[in-house]
């Protein structure tokens, strides 16, 4: 066994010639983050989310808010054309609210969208 | 597009359990890792796998303890070697890493992923020499990141590697190759 000595130049060879190159994903990753444990913070989170969703939701209805929803739609809608049309300082207001809404709207259903895709 | 550091992935990850950050990572590491795990089991590439699954499931989960001492690479093999120790204890009751041989049960038939050649001459090795010079000859790491995985001495590590490379010479001197 001991009659030769290291031979780095013969191994460094052999290895080069047998190098394992890179290994393709192959849906490694995917199975990987499937099997990642979500915290039971993130659970409760997710649950007191829907919880007052759900409580969103039923009191909307409750209390009709569809109708008052389009009524604060609607002249917020006809208070915006009228800043278009006739620029006034005191119109900002509504302009600014409009705008606000629209982004709250979009951001909610943004963070639903991406929440819900996490726990598909 | 600039690409993010480890550090940077790994800190969204600590802090926002932020899984997009960490499947990155899983992206990054997973060729090293599953090689990693081939040269250890003989090729056997389920297994390998199944490995390699559980040490990143592991990272994720203990990605709070990185202190960012050591390289996030290094940290992983070091979970990796943890993972490969734990496997081999459990499935091996009466003996330890040191054993030769302890994949001569499944070398029979493995799905192979390593070349032939390769996959008979890591055999002759013991697991410790084997991972020793694995991780120098096929990951290519410095003898101080080989202390740091392994957490053995750096005399230690630097014997293993003696001793494997004199019967790799052996070996491939025998088979022909010069």
């Amino acid at each position: 066994m001991t009659e030769y000595n290291i031979d780095e130049k013969l191994i460094t060879r052999f290895f080069e010639a047998n190098r394992i190159g890179e290994i393709e994903d192959r849906g490694f990753s995917r199975r990987v983050m499937r099997q990642l444990p979500v915290s039971r913070m993130h659970r409760l989170n997710t649950l007191w989310t829907l919880l007052c969703t759900l409580i969103a939701v039923v009191y909307f209805f409750m209390h009709q808010g569809t109708r008052v929803l389009f009524v604060a739609f609607s002249h917020l809608w006809n208070n915006f054309f009228a800043s278009l049309v006739m620029p006034e300082w005191n119109m900002t207001t509504a302009l600014l609210t409009y705008i606000g809404v629209v982004l709250v709207m979009v951001f909610a259903v943004y963070h639903v969208l991406t929440n819900a895709r996490r726990f598909i | 597009m600039k690409q993010p550091t480890d550090i940077s992935l790994v800190t969204q990850v600590a802090v926002f359990r932020n899984r997009k950050a960490f499947d990155r990572l899983v992206v990054k590491y997973q060729s090293p890792i599953r090689r990693f795990f081939l040269a250890q089991t003989g090729g056997d590439a389920q297994l390998s796998d199944d490995l390699a699954q559980d040490t990143f499931v592991k990272a994720y989960t203990n990605i709070t303890h990185f202190r960012g001492l050591s390289s996030f690479s290094t940290w992983l093999y070091r979970i990796a070697y943890n993972t490969f120790y734990d496997y081999v204890r459990h499935h091996k009751p009466t003996g330890n890493i040191d054993t030769p041989g302890i994949l001569a049960a499944k070398a029979a038939h493995v799905d192979s992923g390593l070349k032939l050649d390769l996959q008979h001459a890591l055999r002759i090795l013991s697991p410790k020499e084997r991972l020793c010079v694995t991780l120098q000859l096929i990951e290519g790491q410095r003898i101080d990141k080989i202390v740091a995985i392994t957490g053995m001495a750096e005399g230690t590590v630097k014997s293993h590697l003696s001793r494997g490379k004199q019967k790799l010479t052996v070996y491939l001197k025998q088979n022909g190759y010069d």
